[in-house]
């Protein structure tokens, strides 16, 4: 599937610029709107902000993935690596200690 | 907003929300916006003619119902109304009066729609009356009307508001005179 996810902080600022910049182009087209008598100019000026809003938003643009989350180590994955390591003891008892 | 979907669905959702905020804010402005109109309506003469009820509605029983034709005068700058909100105008003229057993009667003698705030300055002579006059008693005796320009205003978005002129007064109607064809 298309997701293209993003990190948290990435999420936090995505709805941020979604709302401010809305909200912005919407107060500024109803001002603009009502000074010019142009109720025409007013939706257009909103519509500039729901294009801008998602073109800044919806791809997951590299700004919106600057801090992605750290994971632990898979214990599986670091497991299998330290088996390989010590091939020479060959016992699967003793597996569980080493994770640990 | 973490996938794709959730921010194209979300920045949707906000702009429907915002968009209701706008177009309530429009709305609102309209009514505050002042505005300075002006309209007269005057007969110039008033004839009351005899005739069938109606061309449509064959009254084959009776001939002597009493319409009248009026020939109207309209004067009006209603040009201050066209603000950002306004979509259209609806103009017309009606005509009140009472009766004995209806106390009040309004007959819209002649509408127009105007689109245009380069319209919205009316001056017309001779204007027949559009629409039938003819009251319910189908008869018109000891009758005063007045005369009176309403208009309408036809928002894009938010309240339809209504004004209307100062009513111009007191034409008495006279006594039939001729035979509606």
């Amino acid at each position: 599937m298309l997701e293209y996810h993003i990190d948290f902080q990435g999420q936090s600022r995505a709805e941020v610029i979604t709302q401010g910049l809305i909200t912005t182009f919407g107060v500024v087209g109803f001002l603009v709107g009502l000074v010019l008598q142009d109720i025409r100019l007013s939706l257009f000026i909103f519509a500039a902000g729901i294009v801008l809003a998602g073109l800044l938003v919806i791809p997951a643009w590299p700004y919106l993935n600057k801090n992605p989350v750290k994971w632990l180590p898979s214990r599986a994955k670091a497991a299998l690596e330290q088996e390989k390591s010590t091939v020479s003891s060959s016992s699967t008892g003793s597996e569980k200690e080493k994770v640990a | 907003m973490n996938s794709l979907q959730n921010r194209a669905n979300s920045v949707m959702a906000f702009s429907l929300s915002a968009i209701f905020c706008l177009l309530g804010a429009i709305a609102l402005s309209a009514l505050l916006i002042p505005s300075h109109p002006s309209g007269s309506v005057a007969l110039d003469s008033i004839k009351v003619v005899t005739g069938r009820y109606d061309k449509n509605w064959v009254d084959y029983k009776t001939r002597d119902n009493q319409f009248a034709n009026t020939v109207m005068k309209i004067d009006a700058d209603l040009s201050s109304l066209f603000h950002w909100n306004t979509k259209q105008l609806f103009v017309y003229a009606v005509a009140e009066y009472s009766t004995k057993s209806h106390p009040k009667n309004q007959i819209v003698l002649w509408d127009s729609i105007i689109k245009r705030k380069s319209d919205a300055v009316i001056k017309k002579q001779n204007i027949n009356n559009k629409y039938s006059l003819i009251d319910v008693n189908r008869k018109w005796t000891d009758v005063e009307a007045n005369v009176t320009l309403h208009w309408n205003i036809v928002p894009y978005v938010g309240f339809m508001t209504y004004g209307h002129s100062q009513s111009s007064g007191g034409y008495a109607f006279p006594l039939p005179s001729g035979i509606q064809k």
